[in-house]
C-alpha cells in the first residue's frame, strides 16, 4: 500500500481496527504527517459514526464498530455527539427549511434580504431594506462596468495577440532576408573575384597583344624601309618578294594570321619572332594544315637579334603557298645535335 | 540512573515552551493552531491505538519532544510532524509494555454504560440531552451564517435522500462532494470542541 491508495474502504478498516498491522502503520504515520490524509481520515470517521447513529451499519462494520470503535470513551462521545447531531440537524430543517437549505446567506441576495425582513423593528427593518436597494443598484452598476471592463480588457488582449503574431511574422521575415542578403553577399562576392580575375587576364591578354601589335608595326616598318632601300633588286631578278612577320601562336587566342600574297609574287620572305629560348641553330618546316605533308624544309638557321627579341628569317616560293592555312614548325638545335620542337607559327594565305 | 530520573522529572518553561511551538510553526507562525492540531493528532492516533489515556499520552510524547528540542538546541533530522509521530511510537511501545492498553470491550462499556444508566435517574438523563442540545443550539449559532447552513444541510436527510442532499449542496457551493465532506467535518470539529467546552 502507498499514500495513494487511500480511500473509504480500507479508512474504514482501518478505523474499525480492521487493517493489517503493516498497512495501519503506514496509516498511523499519514495521520500525522500527511494534512490531506488527515482530512480525510477525519470526514471518513465521521461518516461511520453517522451511519451508526442513523442504523445504516450493516455486517462486518457494524460487528467491529461495536467490538472495537467503542471500545473507547473518547469514540463514545464522538457518537454521542453524532446523535445529538443528527437531532438537532432534524430539528433546524424543520423549522427553518428554506433559510438553512436552499442558499447560504453569504452567497444569495434573496436570503439578505429574506432575512432583512425578519427583524422586527419596521424603521431598522426600512432602513436596510433601502440600504440593501442601494447595494443592489450599486451591485447592478459595479456588474455592468465589471462587463465592460471585462470587454475592454478582451479587446486589448486580442489587440495585444494581434500585435505580437505581427510582431512575430515581421521578426520571421526580418530573418529571412537577413539570411538572403548574406547569401547574395557571399555570391557577389564570389562573382566579383572571378570578374576581377578574369579582367586581370583580360588585362594582361591586351597589354600583351599591344606590344605584339606594336613590334609588328615596328618590324613592318624595318621591312617598308628596307625596301625602299633596295627598291630595284627585285626588278633587277625579274622577281617579287612579298614579306611578312609572323608571331607565334598565342594559345587559345583563336587568332589566325592572314598573309596576304600578291599575284605574280615570286617568293614568300617570313620574319618569325622566337620566344625567349637558348638553342643555338633552328629549323623550320612549312607543313599543310593537316600537318601530314612538309612542304619546305630550311637548312641550319641562326637567330637575330630585333630589339629585345630575337628572329629567323626563312623564304622558300610562293608557288608552294595556296589559299589555305599552313603553319611553320620551328625546332631548336641543341649542343649536342638533338632537335626540339620549340613552336609554330599558323598563318593563313589569301591569294 | 540520575540522567534518567532527570528527564523523568523534567518539566517544560515557557522559554522551551515557545522554541517548541516555533518548531511546530516550521518558521511561519501559526498562532498556536499546529500545537492544538498536534495534540489532536496524537490523542486520536493513541486513541485508535486503544490507550486508555490518550490525552496523558498525548503530552508526554509532546513532553518528549519538546525536552529533546530543549537538549538539542535543533531537530533537523525529520520534519515536526514526523518526528512527533516517531516519538508517539514509542510512547506507544512503553505504554504497551506497562500494560497501559485500553483494551476495554464493548461487554465493559455496555456493563458500565448500564451500571451507569442504572444508577442514573430517568429525568437527570433528559436533563443532560437537554444541555448537550441546548449547547448545539449556542455553538451552532457561533458559526458563520453560510457554514451553519451548510453543516445543517450536510446531515439532513437518510441514506439516499442525504447522499442525494449532498450531491445538490456540493453542486450549489460548486464544489465536489469529497470537497465537501472535508469542509463539513471541519466546522463539526469546531462545534463538537465547542460542545465539549460548553458541557464543562
Amino acid at each position: 500500500m502507498n499514500t495513494k491508495t487511500y480511500n473509504t474502504e480500507n479508512l474504514t478498516a482501518y478505523l474499525l481496527g480492521a487493517l493489517p498491522e503493516a498497512d495501519a502503520e503506514i496509516f498511523d504515520e499519514l495521520s500525522f504527517t500527511d494534512d490531506g490524509f488527515a482530512g480525510e481520515l477525519s470526514a471518513a470517521e465521521k461518516e461511520l459514526v453517522d451511519s451508526y447513529v442513523s442504523g445504516e451499519l450493516k455486517g462486518e462494520n457494524l460487528k467491529n464498530f461495536e467490538s472495537f470503535y467503542l471500545a473507547s470513551p473518547l469514540r463514545r462521545e464522538k457518537v454521542e455527539f453524532a446523535r445529538n447531531f443528527q437531532a438537532f440537524a432534524a430539528k433546524e430543517m424543520a423549522d427553518k427549511p428554506v433559510a438553512v437549505v436552499e442558499s447560504p446567506p453569504k452567497h444569495g441576495l434573496a436570503q439578505i434580504l429574506s432575512n432583512v425582513f425578519l427583524i422586527r423593528r419596521p424603521f431598522l427593518q426600512w432602513g436596510l431594506a433601502f440600504a440593501a436597494l442601494v447595494f443592489m443598484i450599486l451591485g447592478v452598476w459595479l456588474l455592468r462596468e465589471n462587463v465592460r471592463l471585462g470587454s475592454e480588457i478582451s479587446e486589448s488582449q486580442r489587440e495585444r495577440d494581434e500585435l505580437l503574431k505581427r510582431e512575430s511574422e515581421l521578426q520571421e521575415r526580418e530573418k529571412q532576408l537577413q539570411a538572403e542578403l548574406a547569401n547574395r553577399q557571399t555570391a557577389n562576392s564570389e562573382t566579383e573575384k572571378e570578374l576581377a580575375k578574369i579582367r586581370e587576364e583580360r588585362a594582361k591578354l591586351e597589354q600583351e597583344l599591344k606590344i605584339r601589335q606594336s613590334q609588328q608595326q615596328q618590324r613592318l616598318t624595318e621591312q617598308r624601309a628596307e625596301n625602299q632601300r633596295t627598291p630595284n633588286a627585285p626588278e633587277k631578278r625579274g622577281l617579287s618578294i612579298a614579306s611578312f612577320i609572323l608571331t607565334p601562336a598565342l594559345r587559345g587566342s583563336g587568332q589566325l594570321q592572314s598573309v596576304s600574297i600578291p599575284p605574280k609574287t615570286a617568293a614568300v620572305a617570313l620574319r618569325l619572332e622566337l620566344e625567349p629560348n637558348d638553342y643555338a641553330a633552328y629549323r623550320v618546316v612549312l607543313k599543310n594544315q593537316s600537318g601530314d605533308r612538309i612542304l619546305w624544309r630550311s637548312g641550319k638557321l641562326k637567330s637575330k637579334s630585333s630589339g629585345a627579341n630575337k628572329v629567323l628569317s626563312v623564304g622558300f616560293p610562293a608557288a608552294l603557298l595556296k589559299t589555305e592555312i599552313y603553319s611553320l614548325e620551328v625546332s631548336g638545335l641543341t649542343a649536342t645535335g638533338a632537335v626540339e620542337i620549340i613552336s609554330d607559327y599558323p598563318f593563313r594565305v589569301v591569294r | 540512573m540520575q540522567k534518567a530520573e532527570a528527564k523523568k522529572n523534567w518539566t517544560i518553561t515557557s522559554e522551551a515552551f515557545h522554541r517548541f511551538l516555533d518548531w511546530l510553526d516550521e518558521g511561519k507562525s501559526s498562532d498556536g493552531r499546529n500545537y492544538l492540531e498536534m495534540c489532536a493528532r496524537l490523542v486520536s492516533y493513541f486513541d485508535r491505538k486503544n490507550c486508555r489515556n490518550p490525552n496523558e499520552l498525548a503530552d508526554e510524547t509532546l513532553n518528549r519532544v519538546a525536552r529533546r528540542l530543549e537538549e538539542e538546541g535543533t531537530i533537523e533530522s525529520e520534519t515536526p510532524a514526523k518526528f512527533c509521530y516517531i516519538t508517539a511510537r514509542f510512547v506507544f511501545m512503553e505504554s504497551l509494555r506497562g500494560k497501559d492498553k485500553a483494551g476495554v470491550s464493548l461487554d465493559d462499556v455496555l456493563l458500565k454504560e448500564g451500571h451507569k444508566v442504572a444508577r442514573t435517574e430517568e429525568t437527570e438523563e433528559t436533563e443532560i440531552k437537554e444541555k448537550r442540545l441546548q449547547c448545539l443550539e449556542q455553538c451552532t449559532e457561533k458559526l458563520e451564517a453560510a457554514s451553519r447552513a451548510m453543516i445543517v444541510r450536510y446531515y439532513y436527510g437518510e441514506e439516499r435522500a442525504k447522499i442525494e442532499n449532498r450531491r445538490a449542496l456540493a453542486a450549489s457551493l460548486n464544489i465536489s462532494v469529497n470537497a465537501l465532506s472535508i469542509r463539513a467535518c471541519r466546522v463539526r470539529d469546531k462545534l463538537e470542541a465547542c460542545v465539549g467546552k460548553c458541557l464543562g
